[in-house]
């Protein structure tokens, strides 16, 4: 190589090297994301699948058989109709949290789930989707609890999570929950959302009902979370604003929580509430346990948060007798 | 004959220019290619990149709190049968393969219930579960939880201690309800949870198999023969690994369950290091006692260092001997806590004296 090669050479590298170091300039971005913009960037942000003109209602249905319960349970807060409409695509949120029996009520209670299937189905419901992200294996947590048989036996579409079911999502005013993984994938479409929850001790929360039902939506390591287990919670309400929630406490676990393990953990409460207040659903729910509103730290924390309401006695409630 | 020499070497120098010119022509196409190639190859691995990140899996996109995660939360699947598969009888099939869990993930498993297990010093977690050759809901889980010593283990066993036990001559600590055996052995806590009530036979062989092959010899828990049996709730004898009745210095503390006077009440105990450990302990609870509402009374006796605290209209009643701090948890009356409180100081001085 001659001298001259060498310096042409030399120059042409320099300047590439600058072009990439001025590229590379012009695209960093110092400041980072801005927290504002986050919910509207490339994260996805849950829409409000509440009814507002309904306002709060609730119904307290007392009796064994839950498909009779729940079906009274909707009839008295309006019917079905007045939640699920012709060709509306119904998202339900079931706790299949572990791979237990259904006796065992550590998840939701398939029978339940089938008769609310049913009811959006003959409501006009085009599609009726059931998802959830288990602490176990989800395959093994639908098929032993019930769920996954119930789901295809009733005409529903169960969604399993996978990888790409995730979108990052930040909600808006959280402090914990941002740029966090959620199942996003089954919400895809749908119009309206129920949230279908047992009444379950819980050892972290004191209590694992409606609002903390939705902790299922959340991917990557939510465990950690658990070390500040009322915030999340009233972060997860904040995150889903449902049409409606049922909480079962038809059998309720009183020990042991979440997981149970022993049917002397449970208590037959005999009772199904259906509410367009998830906060008035657990207020109602902590008494079923043997505990207050205010024993359970997350619930006054989604009230003071505007969420719902505590006292659900304010609400149109009521309270009636199946069969 | 130096020009001579001069010319030679200036014609053989320039034979070899000649001779290498086309080489070098060759090379400079051999460099060009290669650079091609390799930046072909760097716009493939760009554009893989790309595409990748267009499909953004935010759920895989998270710190892992531990190398090793991966081999903790295995799921072995093997044609050899695994360690608690040897234990069932043989008309148990796998259900699912057997399963380990570590405490960076015991949440996956277990969820929120796992900060009572890591409390007491857990170490890992086996389960599987089996089930009946011929019936798809006749299935049961092994839980076999290595809490590191007896007292551990006897930590999560008796803290978790369902209300219907009923005894099972199987080890010192051991129950079963309707549809689960639980117990402790050595070092482990296991629970055998079935999805029906029909297999009691299986779970009890299952339990025994065990116990058999594992011969180990479990801690004595000294404490609990320090608990007067007077008015004692059978089978109510609890170990609170850490922050017992929400006082974060509190840990190792044995509770027992006393019915007096129709009265339910709890005597606690926790042997410490030392006798200095023991009084600066019941001191410091004292103290909390006092900065959350509760306020001293007269316990109305000349033993030394008792104090009685009434608290949300419930009695405290807190002391220590020797090595060990001792006391009565929310007695409905002042009468009840004193009567059980000095039953149990009665029962460590007698201890003294034997020594």
């Amino acid at each position: 190589m001659s001298r001259r090669d060498f310096l042409s050479r030399s120059v042409k590298a320099g300047v590439l090297v600058a072009a990439a170091g001025s590229l590379s300039y012009w695209l960093y971005d110092g400041k980072g994301p801005d927290p504002a913009s986050q919910s509207s960037g490339d994260n996805v942000v849950l829409p409000d699948f509440s009814i507002g003109d309904l306002g709060g209602r609730m119904s307290i249905i007392t009796g064994e058989d839950r498909g009779k319960t729940v079906d009274l349970g909707l009839k008295a807060i309006g019917g079905i109709e007045r939640f699920i409409r012709k060709n509306d695509r119904v998202l339900i949120k079931v706790n299949a949290a572990f791979a237990t029996p259904p006796i065992l009520s550590a998840t939701t209670n398939p029978q339940l789930l089938s008769e609310v299937v049913d009811l959006c189905l003959k409501a006009g419901a085009s599609s009726v989707v059931v998802t959830d992200n288990p602490i176990n294996d989800p395959q093994s947590c639908f098929a032993l609890s019930g769920i996954g048989e119930a789901v295809r036996s009733a005409g529903a579409k169960l969604m399993l999570p996978t990888g790409s079911s995730f979108a990052s999502t930040t909600v808006p005013k959280a402090k914990l929950i941002r740029d966090w993984p959620l199942l996003y994938a089954p919400f895809e479409g749908v119009n309206k959302v129920i949230g279908i929850a047992p009444v379950k001790d819980h050892h972290r929360s004191g209590a694992s009902m409606v609002m903390k039902n939705w902790y299922g939506l959340l991917g990557g390591r939510r465990n950690i979370f658990h070390q500040n287990i009322n915030d999340i919670i009233l972060e997860l309400a904040m995150m889903v604003k449902p049409t409606l929630v049922i909480l079962d406490g038809t059998t309720t676990m009183m020990t042991n929580g979440p997981t149970g393990g022993s049917l002397s953990d449970l208590k037959q409460t005999n009772c199904m509430i259906v509410s367009t207040d998830q906060v008035a659903a657990d207020a109602f729910g902590a008494s079923l346990l043997g505990k207050k509103p205010a024993d359970l730290p997350f619930i006054l924390k989604a009230q003071d948060a505007g969420l719902g309401t505590a006292d659900y006695e304010s609400l149109k409630l009521v309270r009636e007798r199946a069969g | 004959m130096f020009k001579s020499v001069v010319k030679w070497i200036l014609i053989l120098k320039e034979y070899r220019r000649l001779q290498a010119e086309p080489m070098a022509n060759r090379s400079r196409k051999m460099e060009t290619l290669a650079g091609i190639a390799i930046l072909a190859t760097l716009v493939v691995i760009a554009a893989g990149i790309l595409v990748k990140q267009s499909r953004y899996d935010s759920k895989l996109f998270t710190a892992s709190l531990s190398p090793s995660d991966s081999s903790i939360a295995s799921t072995q699947k093997s044609a050899k049968p695994s360690e608690l598969q040897t234990l069932v009888p043989d008309d148990l099939i796998p259900l699912t393969p057997l399963e380990t869990f570590g405490p960076e993930n015991l949440s996956d498993k277990i969820d929120g219930k796992a900060e009572l297990y890591l409390s007491a010093g857990f170490r890992s977690l086996k389960s599987q579960r089996f089930k009946k050759s011929e019936q798809a809901d006749s299935w049961l889980e092994i839980l076999l939880f290595d809490m590191g010593s007896t007292r551990n283990a006897f930590a999560v066993f008796s803290t978790q201690r369902r209300a219907d036990a009923e005894p099972v001559q199987l080890t010192l600590h051991a129950y079963r309800t309707g549809n689960a055996l639980f117990f402790v052995h050595g070092q482990d806590y296991v629970e055998i949870i079935a999805a029906s009530g029909d297999l009691t036979d299986e779970m009890l062989a299952i339990g025994k198999n065990f116990v058999n092959r594992n011969p180990v010899s479990s801690e004595k828990l000294s404490e609990q023969a320090l608990f007067p049996r007077e008015n004692l709730n059978p089978g109510s004898i609890s170990l609170l690994a850490s922050d017992a009745f929400g006082f974060s210095r509190m840990n190792n503390v044995f509770t027992a369950k006393y019915t007096i006077d129709g009265q339910e009440m709890r005597a606690f105990l926790s042997l410490r290091h030392s006798d200095k450990d023991a009084q600066e302990l019941a001191e410091a609870y004292h103290r909390f006692l006092l900065e959350n509402g509760g306020s001293d009374l007269d316990p109305g006796t000349n033993l030394p260092g008792i104090k009685l605290v009434e608290i949300f209209d419930l009695y405290e009643l807190i002391f220590s001997h020797g090595k060990a701090l001792g006391g009565v948890h929310e007695a409905e009356s002042k009468d009840t806590a004193l009567k059980l409180g000095l039953a149990l100081y009665q029962e460590l001085q007698k201890v003294d004296q034997k020594q």
